[in-house]
């Protein structure tokens, strides 16, 4: 149970003091439902075991720290030193620093649109805590429109860094896009820490595909060990489109990772696979929600996650196959590997299943590397510690095979190496 | 002279059940030898426990290579050391790319001999070579270690991986277990090209069929962990027309 609450009358007095940015009268609506709602606490079952705590107290601190809120100037692309990311891969990167899109004047990428104002503000204020904070603290609300039968050659890349060195130690961002009929675009939301000091960001994404529309979508969270972040991916999925999606979570103190799609209409294809490593006190919490409101369609959501230390996992996958959502082919898995006895992960894939014709599958494991294939690799002059490696990173492997965004894997398994170095030779 | 693999007295436990129970052997470079003997009479066991597998536990008694103590050095090191264990059921490892576990075995080798790393067109002439000599498919080298292979595929897997490490003492457990007589015959081939002056193999087998095309210099019957009869090539051919029950009366006798 939650202890601490947001303040709601620190919260106020800065969310008034907000530059309008056209904003304003969404963020006062999103307070007034915020009050009613304050965070999820740990009594919620999809909260049961990720306390935002943490969050709760950072946010407060920096509420009441008086924080500047109006820089002096349009921030600009050189307050953000090029990440590692936009070098390896080739894509239209926009550059995020603390919720704030960089740059000033906003580009134009090939065919697609990007305004600073949300079109509608339909979904802005929802009946999530945690989006109406996000919301009500927004410096910069985007909006991507892809139209009908576009593709583009490259992926928008959002650069979504935190630098929490200075008052900001609490950043909220918020992306909607707009996929048109037919449209075909990759998508590269990579998260990133500048300092080592503790901050919370939370970012929320809307994906609209219309009819026919494909997305290849990467998420890459790469932040550093004291951020805490929260995430919601939103995607209303409509008739014959498409959706990969693949996470990696690589660093962060506290991270939560939402992503529900909801899929209206018959054809439609969601595969969302995904990873975690964690080490050290890491709590990495993926919680996926499909909604299956009309068939045929297909989901899949396989994730596998890789645990080291005293860091705790939670794996939460929910299909829900709507009365009447017939020819519904829906599965979950969720593999993990423990190489700690003070690791812990609390899985569960669900299925909810109100429609008579459903193909559904779902399954968990929890394993520690296998003792015959290490001999094996052993017996072939390998010696232990490498064995380990070796394994640990095949076991990760099966989710780079199949990275939703094709351009971006040599930079991924890169850092996944990296990263897995890290965590094996690590101490329990 | 000093024998190259030199048992004395061996005894194992696994958990509280005894094994092995006073096995002596000697094997010399350039011999081929044959251990034979019904199931559960502890061939396997003996083969693991030369390679260093840990769920078996040394009661008494002594291996040693070269005149080293074998059962002090890890399964890495007694490979590096030139001892390879060709396995039964060779372990599936998903995502370990073939290719890579070779040559990732070879370097591990080359670098204990104070050898230069193996460069990448060397490896890849090196496999096909030896891939040739044993009817593979040079495509094998690109799939996950032993995944989804056949029976016959996995052990003619492990006689590459030998063949590619050039092993001074090559244990192989039931390798020609599963086997079609194609792959019986080109597993054969392969071990037959390895044999010389230097190199002792070991085959471990319940049935004489392998030893058609690859002729021991000694045979040695197993039976309830200790070796009760030894002879030269024309003692498989009599197990193989009385059988195993005529060993233990001759033992037991």
């Amino acid at each position: 149970m939650n202890t601490a609450v947001i303040r709601q009358d620190l919260l106020a007095d800065v969310v008034g003091r907000l530059p309008d940015n056209g904003l304003r009268a969404l963020r006062e609506r999103a307070l007034t439902e915020f009050a009613k709602q304050g965070l999820p606490g740990t009594t919620e079952e999809d909260w049961r075991y990720t306390s935002l705590q943490s969050a709760v107290e950072l946010s407060n601190a920096w509420l009441a720290s008086q924080p500047d809120l109006v820089l002096p100037h349009e921030p600009r692309k050189e307050h953000l030193p090029t990440q590692a990311s936009e070098t390896a891969i080739d894509a239209h990167w926009l550059r995020f620093l603390n919720g704030r899109l960089l740059g000033g004047a906003l580009p134009d990428l090939e065919s697609i649109r990007i305004g600073r104002e949300p079109a509608d503000g339909r979904g802005l204020v929802t009946d999530d805590g945690l989006s109406n904070l996000n919301a009500a603290l927004l410096h910069d609300a985007i909006h991507i429109v892809v139209p009908a039968g576009a593709t583009l050659s490259r992926p928008i890349g959002l650069v979504l860094a935190n630098d929490a060195s200075g008052n900001t130690s609490v950043a909220m961002s918020r992306i909607v896009f707009e996929v048109g009929a037919g449209a075909k675009l990759e998508i590269i939301e990579n998260h990133l820490s500048l300092s080592a000091a503790a901050s919370f960001a939370s970012v929320v994404i809307e994906l609209r595909l219309a009819r026919g529309a494909q997305v290849r979508y990467l998420r890459l969270q790469e932040c550093g060990e004291a951020q805490i972040l929260t995430g919601r991916l939103q995607i209303a999925v409509g008739q014959d489109a498409l959706l990969r999606y693949t996470s990696i979570d690589l660093g962060g103190a506290l991270v939560r990772n939402d992503v529900a799609a909801d899929l209206t209409a018959a054809g439609s294809d969601v595969i969302a696979n995904g990873l975690y490593l964690a080490t050290g006190s890491q709590h990495i919490d993926n919680h996926i929600r499909i909604d299956h409101r009309v068939g045929p369609a297909r989901s899949r959501a396989a994730f596998r996650g890789i645990l080291h230390g005293r860091s705790r996992c939670v794996f939460n996958s929910k299909a829900i196959v709507h009365k009447g959502a017939d020819g519904t082919d829906a599965g979950q898995s969720n593999h993990n590997l423990l190489l700690s006895d003070k690791a812990e992960i609390d899985t569960k894939p669900e299925l909810e299943i109100y429609a008579d014709d459903v193909k559904c599958a779902h399954g968990a494991t929890v394993g520690q590397l296998d003792e015959s294939a290490l001999f094996y690799l052993r017996s072939r002059g390998i010696d232990a510690d490498a064995a380990s490696r070796m394994l640990t990173r095949a076991f990760a492997a099966s989710v780079l095979g199949e990275l939703a965004v094709a351009v971006a894997a040599e930079y991924v398994a890169g850092r996944i190496d990296q990263r897995l170095d890290l965590v094996v030779s690590d101490k329990p | 002279m000093t024998a190259m693999l030199e048992i004395r007295d061996l005894h194992t436990k696994i958990g509280d059940t005894a094994i092995l129970d006073g096995l002596s052997l000697t094997v010399n470079s350039g011999e081929v030898h044959a251990i034979m003997g019904p199931n559960g009479s502890g061939k396997s066991t003996l083969a693991q426990v030369i390679a260093g597998h840990e769920s078996h536990l040394v009661t008494a008694g002594s291996v040693t290579f070269f005149g080293r103590n074998l059962l002090e050095l890890a399964p890495e090191e007694r490979a590096r050391e030139g001892i390879f264990l060709g396995f039964q059921y060779p372990v599936e490892i998903p995502g370990v790319n073939n290719a890579y576990l070779l040559k990732a075995a070879v370097n591990a080798k080359r670098r204990h001999n104070g050898q230069p790393e193996i460069d990448a067109f060397e490896f890849l002439k090196l496999a096909r070579e030896k891939m040739k000599l044993l009817d593979m498919d040079p495509g094998f080298l690109n799939r996950a270690v032993n995944e989804g292979f056949s029976g016959g595929e996995k052990k003619r897997n492990e006689i590459l991986q030998m063949a590619m490490l050039e092993p001074r003492l090559a244990i192989l457990d039931e390798t020609d277990s599963g086997l079609d007589i194609d792959a019986l015959k080109a597993v054969a081939k392969g071990i037959n090209a390895l044999r010389s002056p230097e190199r002792a193999i070991v085959l471990v087998t319940h049935y004489q069929r392998l030893l058609h095309y690859i002729e021991p210099d000694q045979v040695h019957v197993l039976s309830k962990g200790r070796i009760v009869h030894s002879g030269d090539k024309s003692l498989a051919l009599e197990l193989e027309k009385r059988g195993y029950d005529w060993v233990r009366e001759v033992a037991n006798a």
